[in-house]
């Protein structure tokens, strides 16, 4: 649901009106109306969290109808990727301080930038592209491609 | 169930960048980062041990 028609959602189910919410959360009338209508583009989280608190109702619904991550939607895409990574991967992972984290992260990208440098342009390796999709395609290796074909 | 929520809690655990740079990952390369981990901690482990033994004979 539109955050607009979240916030006049709520607003209705508490019996407020416009004026009374606008009043209550320290915002102009008119720029209720604007939100309820859909014509803010990017509300800040503190206007939201005064307004969700005006109708006593959780800051987490409109922060997620308005696009902001919240716990649930973190939560949500932790079991996502906890679906798709290996289970010992992550036990073992976790089991890691975060600085070394970071640093395998690091490792990880440093390597996977040195095999694939001078590359060809097959870029069918598999290897992940870094962050920014900057790592370029990797250059066929004899050992490698053993390795590879075996599996 | 109970198994699968724990292994989310233990997903929360580890920096959601290298959880995502992971989760592009086919499982066949994840599982050789898991043994290249394991074989550089076991590595690591001999080489401490052996410094250990070094230290205390001398």
């Amino acid at each position: 649901m539109k955050l607009g028609d979240k916030i006049r959602q709520l607003r209705e189910a508490s019996k407020l009106t416009q004026g009374q919410l606008a009043n209550a959360s320290s915002v102009s009338q008119g720029y209720l109306s604007q939100l309820e209508n859909g014509e803010v583009k990017h509300p800040s989280a503190a206007v939201l969290l005064r307004i969700a608190q005006a109708m006593h109702v959780g800051g987490d619904e409109l922060f997620e109808a308005a696009g902001y991550p919240t716990v649930r939607t973190l939560r949500e895409a932790y079991r996502g990727y906890e679906a798709t990574v290996e289970a010992e991967l992550i036990t073992y992972l976790s089991g890691l301080p975060r600085d070394k984290q970071r640093r395998l992260l690091l490792v990880l990208e440093g390597m996977a930038s040195v095999l694939t440098s001078n590359g060809d342009s097959r870029g069918d390796h598999g290897w992940p592209r870094g962050r920014d999709s900057g790592i370029p395609p990797r250059s066929p290796h004899k050992s490698l491609e053993y390795s590879r074909s075996r599996n | 169930m109970a198994e699968y929520m724990d292994r989310a809690a233990l997903a929360e655990k580890i920096d959601p960048e290298l959880l995502q740079m992971l989760g592009r990952m086919p499982r066949r390369q994840q599982r050789q980062v898991l043994l290249l981990l394991m074989v550089v901690d076991n590595l690591v482990y001999e080489m401490m041990r052996e410094r250990r033994l070094r230290e205390d004979t001398e």
